[in-house]
């Protein structure tokens, strides 16, 4: 047997080990009982029905307010506001009205999505990342590009359990919250850069020009280097 | 309407192609509506192409073949803390290798759903007995990045440096499933734009987790290829 084999079944082994001994000795878990369907279950695991998944449809925006956003829209506005809200609470990320209703955004439908925004928590990454998503996919405009800038300027959200608050870290699967953490910037600058890319960010205009720069800039003084580090390879890339 | 009818049908036909998963009572509802829907979404990708070395891990960038994937290393699904913090999912390879256990963080928290896919694959992977359940390396001492910085699991900290937190082959957990998404990021073509942005983004962080320079260099090779 290979040393490295060795090493990774001892790591494996070591890990297990570890995993049943904190069941074992957590007060919440009781002993440990491997027969079918009697697997150890804490107290936060069967306290779930009471606490707000971040799947799923958001408590965060009282419906009244869902109301009025409706309310201000004119009518075919407000079914594509409505699919909108279908995906963002479904979660089901590949709905094919992603790519044909939630395009070319008129300027009243992306100030209620801003405004939906602005009421989630900030816990709700996928939710807020996919705002940012539409609205720099779709940017045409100097107050679409400061709400780009916006979002790069928000407090870095610290966990994903509280934004306010570091929790335990988990090495093995942290790489997702890396990403998921910082999810609605990270969408922004992937979108600025592929629309630098394709040339359908119109710099002709300098105002626009101005306010991609302000945005960019903005990005590269995030605390955040992974947020940082992206917004300044941009500004290279693109001399912005 | 019609669109969004054939979204619904899909996801219903997919969660009924998943039916054989079993859970395990306690696993609570929105957590398996969750998992069958994450499951259903991968279930129905339609690629385009696939890289070399998407071809020698899951052979065709398409949903029956992810299926069979998870299906053929995935036979039970249980609820556990997996050792706590913001694990999402875990498999204890020595209690019993095909089953998957699930966190209630799986739906508290707000990942894309392919992020949250990626995770379940990631698992499956370390199931595989044969291939000592593609055990982690310990990252390098000292781990950095291309800009000479340590690498941290998150930006607040936590260096990644000697932890079992990286791989120094393609085929492992992390690189599989980075293969896996960079090339639906790349190939999937019934995919949102959504997906594949997120697909693309997670991968190229995972990659991070890759620590044999020359691995690295030859898996971006691979995703660049014509």
């Amino acid at each position: 047997m290979s040393k490295q084999l060795f090493g990774g079944l001892l790591l494996i082994f070591v890990i297990g080990l570890a995993l049943l001994f904190k069941a074992k000795v957590d007060p919440d878990s009781g002993p440990i009982d491997f027969k079918e369907g009697n697997y150890p279950v804490s107290e936060s695991d069967t306290a779930m029905g009471n606490e707000q998944s971040l799947v799923g449809p958001s408590e965060d925006v009282p419906q009244e307010m869902v109301n009025d956003m409706l309310d201000g829209l004119k009518e075919a506005d407000r079914a594509r506001f409505q699919s909108f809200l279908d995906i963002s609470q479904s979660g089901r990320d590949n709905d094919p009205r992603i790519d044909s209703e939630l395009k070319n955004l008129s300027s009243e439908l992306k100030n209620q999505m801003k405004k939906y925004y602005r009421s989630l928590a900030p816990e709700r990454r996928n939710e807020r990342g996919f705002v940012s998503f539409l609205i720099s996919r779709d940017a045409k405009s100097v107050e679409d590009l400061e709400f780009v800038g916006e979002v790069l300027t928000e407090e870095p959200c610290l966990s994903m359990a509280d934004c306010k608050n570091l929790s335990d870290r988990d090495a093995h699967t942290g790489a997702v919250d890396q990403v998921s953490i910082n999810y609605p910037q990270l969408v922004s600058l992937y979108q600025l850069e592929s629309r630098l890319a394709a040339g359908s960010l119109d710099l002709s205009i300098s105002a626009l020009k101005e306010e991609t720069r302000s945005a960019l800039a903005k990005g590269a003084r995030s605390p955040v280097p992974q947020i940082r580090e992206k917004a300044e390879a941009i500004q290279k890339k693109y001399n912005l | 309407m019609m669109k969004a009818t054939v979204v619904i049908l899909s996801l219903v036909l997919g969660q009924i192609a998943f039916a054989a998963l079993k859970f395990d009572k306690n696993v609570p509802a929105n957590i398996q509506t969750q998992m069958l829907e994450d499951l259903a979404f991968i279930g129905q990708i339609q690629g385009n192409g696939q890289t070399k070395f998407h071809q020698e891990i899951f052979a065709q960038v398409d949903g029956p073949t992810y299926k069979t994937f998870f299906e053929t290393r995935i036979f039970e699904v249980g609820m556990n803390a997996c050792g706590g913090g913001s694990a999402v999912a875990c498999v204890m390879p020595f209690f019993n290798p095909n089953k998957m256990w699930l966190t209630k963080n799986f739906t508290d928290f707000s990942h894309p759903q392919v992020a949250r896919s990626m995770v379940v694959f990631h698992e499956a992977r370390h199931s595989e007995s044969k291939n000592g359940n593609w055990a982690h390396d310990n990252c390098p001492t000292p781990f950095l990045d291309e800009a000479g910085k340590d690498k941290t699991s998150i930006w607040t900290g936590a260096r990644l440096e000697g932890q079992p937190a990286c791989d120094s082959s393609y085929k492992g957990s992390y690189g599989s499933s980075t293969v896996m998404l960079k090339n639906i990021a790349k190939f999937c073509a019934n995919c949102s734009e959504k997906v594949r942005m997120d697909a693309d983004i997670y991968a190229m962080d995972q990659l991070g987790r890759i620590s044999v320079p020359a691995v690295k260099d030859a898996m971006i090779a691979d995703f660049n290829a014509p």
